[in-house]
C-alpha cells in the first residue's frame, strides 16, 4: 500500500470527525442534541432511531374555523393531505412529500407545545411550526364574510373514540 | 470469497452510485410532478422556513439560498438535480469518471440544499442520502485506487450498520417493540398505516410481536455482515432487500429501498476485504 498522501489525510480526518459526530449524536442527550442541530440544519448528522423507542402510534390532524364579520364561528374542518396509498406507492409516491410535511409540523408543534407553557406562548407563536401552519391555513380557500381564521391540532389514538385537543392558535386575520 | 460476493471497489462505487441515483431521480421525479407544493404559501414554503435561523435570510449567504431556493426558481435546482441522476448513471456504468463525479457532486449539493430549504417532509433515507452522495463523490474524484477513497466508502459501510445497529437498539429497549404492540400501533396510521397489515397483526398478536422481534434481530445482527462468512453475508443482505421492499409495499417508503439499498455494494466490498474478513 502507498503511503498516506495530505488528500487521504484530510479525507480521513473530515470523515473521521462526521463519522464522530454522528455516533455522539445517536446518545439522546439534550444538550447535545441542541447543540448537533445547529450543525445539522444542513442535514448532515443523521438520528438513526426509526420508529424507536416510542414508536408513533397516534395520528395528528389540522383543523381550521372562520370568525365571520358578524362574530359567528364557524365549524371546524380537518385538512388531510395523505392521499389514499395503492401498491403502486412502493414505486412511485409523489404525494408524500406534502403529506410528510403536514405530519412533520404537526408532531413537532405538538412537541413544542408540550416543552413551552403557557406562559411562553409568545414563544410557540414565533415558531415554524407554527408559521407553517399559519401561513398555509390561510391561504386555503375563504368566503368573502370571513374576518379571520384560527387553526387547531387534535391527537386520535387506533380503538379510542374521542379526539384530543393538542393546541388551538390564535385567531388571526386573513 | 468468491468473486462475485468480493467486488473490486471501483465496481462497488459504481453500483451503490447506480442505485442511489436511481432512487434520487425517483424522488426528484416526484417533486417536480407535485411543484406547486413548493410555493410560497404551502406547508414546504422557503420563506417560512428562511425565518429559523437568521443566516438564511440575510447576508451573502442569505442570498445566495435565496437565489437557488426561492419559488419558482427552485425549479431548475430540482431539474438539474434529475440530470445529474443521469450524468451519474452513465458515468458510472460508462466509465466516464468525470462525468460521475460532477454528477455525484450535485446530487451530495441539491441533497443539502433540499434539507436547508425544506426540514420537514424529509424522511430518514434523505440522511443516508446526504452522506452516500458526499462518500461516492470523494470516492469518485480521488479514484478507486487510493486510500482516501477507502476510507470514503468505509465511512458510509459504518454509517449503514450504525443505522440498522442503533435502530435495532432503541426497538430493543422498547416496551412497545418487545411486547409486539409497536407494529400494529405504527401500521394502524394515516402517515404510515395499512389497512390489511394492521389486520393481520392485530388481529394475530403472536404475528405482531413476531414481526417485531424480526426486525430488532435483523437490525441488530446486520453489523455482522463485516465478519465476511459468505453465509452470513448473503443472509444478512437478503434480509435487507426483503425488510426494505417490505416498508416500500406496507408503509410506501419507497425511497428507503433505494436507499439503503445502495450501500450493499459497499457492504459487500468491505464485507470481503475488511479487516475482519475471515
Amino acid at each position: 500500500m502507498s503511503s498516506m498522501t495530505w488528500v487521504d489525510a484530510l479525507v480521513g480526518a473530515a470523515f473521521g470527525l462526521w463519522l464522530a459526530l454522528s455516533i455522539a449524536y445517536q446518545c439522546s442527550s439534550e444538550r447535545l442534541d441542541r447543540w448537533v442541530e445547529r450543525l445539522a440544519v444542513v442535514a448532515i448528522v443523521p438520528k438513526w432511531n426509526f420508529f424507536a423507542p416510542t414508536p408513533g402510534v397516534v395520528n395528528y390532524h389540522l383543523l381550521y374555523r372562520d370568525v365571520l364579520h358578524g362574530g359567528s364561528v364557524g365549524s371546524w374542518n380537518e385538512v388531510v393531505e395523505a392521499e389514499p396509498r395503492d401498491l403502486g406507492a412502493a414505486l412511485w409516491n409523489p404525494g408524500k412529500r406534502r403529506a410528510k410535511a403536514l405530519f412533520d409540523l404537526t408532531v413537532s408543534l405538538a412537541e413544542v407545545v408540550e416543552r413551552l407553557d403557557e406562559r411562553e406562548r409568545e414563544l410557540i407563536r414565533v415558531s415554524t411550526p407554527y408559521l407553517a401552519l399559519l401561513v398555509y391555513v390561510s391561504s386555503l380557500p375563504a368566503s368573502a364574510f370571513t374576518a379571520t381564521r384560527q387553526f387547531a391540532i387534535v391527537q386520535t389514538s387506533y380503538g379510542e373514540d374521542e379526539a384530543r385537543p393538542v393546541f388551538v392558535s390564535d385567531v388571526h386575520r386573513l | 470469497m468468491s468473486d462475485l460476493f468480493a467486488p473490486e471497489l471501483s465496481l462497488a462505487i459504481a453500483g451503490s452510485g447506480v442505485l442511489g441515483a436511481v432512487g434520487a431521480a425517483i424522488t426528484t421525479s416526484e417533486d417536480l410532478r407535485r411543484f406547486p407544493q413548493f410555493d410560497d404559501e404551502g406547508l414546504l414554503s422557503w420563506q417560512v422556513t428562511q425565518l429559523s435561523a437568521p443566516w438564511m435570510a440575510r447576508g451573502v449567504v442569505g442570498r445566495g439560498l435565496d437565489a437557488v431556493l426561492a419559488y419558482p426558481r427552485f425549479r431548475a435546482v430540482l431539474v438539474t438535480r434529475l440530470l445529474a441522476c443521469v450524468a451519474t448513471v452513465v458515468g458510472l456504468l460508462g466509465g466516464v469518471r468525470p462525468v460521475a463525479a460532477l454528477g455525484l457532486v450535485v446530487l451530495a449539493t441539491s441533497t443539502v440544499l433540499l434539507s436547508i430549504r425544506n426540514p420537514f417532509g424529509v424522511d430518514g433515507s434523505h440522511q443516508l442520502a446526504v452522506l452516500l452522495f458526499a462518500s461516492l463523490a470523494v470516492a469518485t474524484i480521488v479514484g478507486p485506487d487510493t486510500l482516501a477513497a477507502r476510507l470514503a466508502v468505509w465511512f458510509v459501510v459504518i454509517q449503514a450498520c450504525l443505522s440498522y445497529l442503533v435502530a435495532g437498539y432503541y426497538k430493543l429497549i422498547s416496551p412497545a417493540w418487545r411486547s409486539g404492540l409497536a407494529l400494529p400501533g405504527i401500521l394502524s396510521t394515516r402517515q404510515y398505516g395499512n389497512e390489511q397489515a394492521h389486520r393481520l397483526v392485530s388481529e394475530r398478536r403472536w404475528v405482531a410481536r413476531l414481526g417485531c422481534w424480526a426486525v430488532i434481530v435483523f437490525e441488530l445482527a446486520f453489523p455482522l455482515v463485516l465478519l465476511g462468512d459468505p453465509t452470513l453475508v448473503v443472509a444478512l443482505l437478503l434480509a435487507g432487500v426483503s425488510f426494505h421492499a417490505g416498508t416500500a409495499v406496507v408503509m410506501s417508503l419507497n425511497v428507503f429501498f433505494w436507499m439503503f439499498v445502495a450501500t450493499y455494494p459497499l457492504v459487500l466490498w468491505a464485507a470481503a476485504s475488511g479487516p475482519l474478513a475471515g
